[in-house]
């Protein structure tokens, strides 16, 4: 199976790519320190290093790439299963309402109680609710009708509508002075204050969820074919899509959670693996996570030290994402033609 | 028929309507399909072939009546539209889904065996190419392998044919009595009444969602019954010379207008 080979030696480059990401990561910035010597202290835990190094290593910039990775690992897989669950090259995980739901828990944390843990913890649940709330839409014919897709689409449309109103009533009634300008930077996207907890928080969520997404890459297959053809092969239509639809709204809801909303990777990552690489479906869903994480580690690298001031990660993703989307469209495009 | 046979496929009583309208697409059809049993489906367009293949497979619930499988089945639709890329034997890869768990994967005899379906359609060139870009004719026969590949105990196909040059008819129907002479159960529709004369051992005649005939080819698909069906003179020659047997002939030539309908 030489292809076979050929697309695992893909996922290898692309590991060395995530580990050349990862240094880059620590060592850039506003206090700037060599790969060697991050290097070093990873290795050896700092013995003798520059205590300052370490401390910026250890405290700041591992967790936050350590984020980087997991959420872009998490986004991008989240997109590529929603691709294929949906039937649409279009779908990202923001479609499912699961990234409104959370952003309105995570303003009205901030507006009722603080920053900090209690707007995790507010966009944690509220995400999830809006899970809860998109599958009882959907209602129980999304389990096994051949309407189910459209009618969890509708229900995406119609829970993130209500909860993106929601935030703008969060923003009305908001403090102008103090609450205000907290509330739109948040909704920004950024991993400015990514810390450990936030790396044990988001760890197993989106861990678990990769993992079971990953498990269910066949049946992620078998989905992309329409849900007759799949129930044809005997797939179990509802479990299969069930199981992802859960890891999808975990992966969004954490990933919210712990770095407010990011967009655009869901859609590019994807795609710039099918392109790059090729859908070989088993080493298709390790190669976007890979991709993911190595590049939202990049981007995030990127918001910190191109300007004096950190340009929140969710505009930057937005404003690379975008033309580099519109790139691919065009070469989708083309693909379509035959 | 007073002998007992084990009824592999059947249906009793089936029938199908939209939801909320009032037309039936398909109405109180019965048939009984034993081992081994070849049987054709045939029928002007729109008469319910393609809705009946799927209630018997399962991809459609039944408005009326009940579907009876003993064994898996494996099914040919006409097309298949992956929405996103993947490979012609990945496609066949996914007939192996019923003997695979919601989290596993296909094993090394799962590809041994999608390859080797896709051999016995004279298709194995086609592996790696991706599905989407593949002609109608190579998708219907990479479509055959993922069936053959599922190793079915009934197979349903909907007009598998239809996009498929004359080798590969003769080659994808040789391949139905083949797998009929080893026990496997088969339903195919198709638009070439030949088809049924030369390979089928039944012959199921659809006329507007009822079930207008049913027996063995040679006596219930006689000129009549061909030209009331198709609304078009048939007539049926000995093909003695060749193969033995006969063949149905369309009579295409007056304008089909001055033809009076039955």
């Amino acid at each position: 199976m030489g292809a076979h080979s050929q697309t695992w030696r893909a996922s290898a480059g692309l590991l060395a790519l995530l580990c050349l990401c990862l240094l880059a990561g620590l060592s850039l910035g506003r206090y700037a320190i060599a790969p060697g010597q991050v290097a070093d202290i990873l290795l050896s835990g700092g013995n003798g290093a520059d205590p300052v190094a370490v401390r910026v290593i250890e405290a700041v910039r591992l967790p936050r790439v350590l984020l980087a990775a997991l959420i872009g690992a998490g986004l991008a897989a989240a997109g590529a299963a929603l691709q294929s669950l949906f039937r649409n090259p279009l779908a990202e995980p923001q479609l499912l309402g699961v990234s409104s739901g959370a952003a309105f828990g995570g303003v009205l944390a901030m507006l009722l109680l603080s920053d900090g843990p209690p707007v995790v913890a507010g966009a944690l649940i509220w995400g999830l609710l809006a899970l809860l709330a998109v599958f009882w839409l959907a209602g129980s014919q999304a389990a096994g009708r051949t309407s189910g897709t459209v009618l969890l689409i509708l229900a995406g449309i119609v829970v993130s509508g209500v909860f993106a109103a929601g935030v703008s009533l969060v923003k009305l009634v908001a403090d102008p002075q103090n609450q205000l300008p907290a509330i739109v930077f948040w909704l920004m996207g950024s991993l400015a204050s990514a810390n450990q907890e936030r790396v044990l928080l988001a760890l197993p969520c989106i861990g678990l969820s990769l993992a079971l997404l990953y498990g269910l890459r066949f049946q992620l297959m078998a989905l992309s074919l329409g849900e007759e053809d799949a129930r044809s092969l005997g797939i179990r239509v509802g479990r299969a899509r069930f199981l992802a639809l859960a890891a999808v709204g975990l992966i969004t809801a954490a990933s919210v959670a712990v770095c407010g909303v990011v967009g655009w990777v869901g859609l590019v990552v994807p795609h710039l693996v099918r392109m790059g690489i090729g859908t070989d479906h088993r080493s298709f869903l390790v190669n976007v996570m890979l991709g993911g994480a190595a590049y939202l580690i990049l981007v995030d690298t990127l918001s910190r030290t191109v300007a004096e001031v950190e340009i929140p990660l969710g505009v930057l993703t937005a404003l690379l994402g975008a033309p580099l989307f519109a790139f691919l469209v065009r070469r989708i495009g083309r693909g379509l033609e035959h | 028929m007073g002998e007992h046979k084990e009824i592999i496929l059947g249906a009793r009583g089936l029938g199908y309507r939209l939801p909320r309208e009032q037309r039936w697409i398909l109405r109180d059809l019965s048939l009984e399909l034993a081992r081994g049993e070849l049987c054709a489906v045939l029928g002007p367009n729109g008469v319910g072939k393609s809705t009946l293949l799927r209630l018997l497979v399962g991809a459609q619930t039944p408005s009326a009546g009940q579907v009876e499988q003993r064994g898996r089945v494996g099914y040919v639709p006409q097309s298949v539209h992956p929405a996103l890329s993947l490979s012609a034997l990945e496609m066949v890869l996914l007939g192996r889904a019923g003997g695979i768990g919601l989290l596993g994967a296909p094993r090394r005899k799962d590809y041994a065996a999608a390859q080797a379906a896709l051999e016995r359609v004279e298709a194995g060139h086609l592996a790696s190419r991706p599905f989407p870009a593949l002609s109608g004719g190579e998708r219907q026969l990479v479509l055959m392998a993922r069936a053959l590949a599922a190793e079915a105990d009934i197979l349903v196909l909907d007009e598998p044919t239809a996009a498929l040059d004359w080798h590969n008819q003769a080659l994808l129907m040789g391949l139905l009595a083949e797998l009929a002479a080893q026990g496997i159960t088969v339903l195919v529709s198709t638009h070439a009444p030949q088809h049924a004369l030369d390979f089928a051992s039944q012959a199921l005649l659809l006329f507007a969602g009822e079930r207008h005939a049913f027996g063995s080819p040679g006596q219930v698909m006689d000129e009549a019954a061909l030209s009331d069906l198709y609304r078009l003179p048939v007539c049926r020659v000995p093909l003695a010379a060749v193969a033995g047997g006969v063949a149905a002939i369309p009579v295409f030539r007056p304008p089909i207008n001055e033809v009076s309908h039955p």
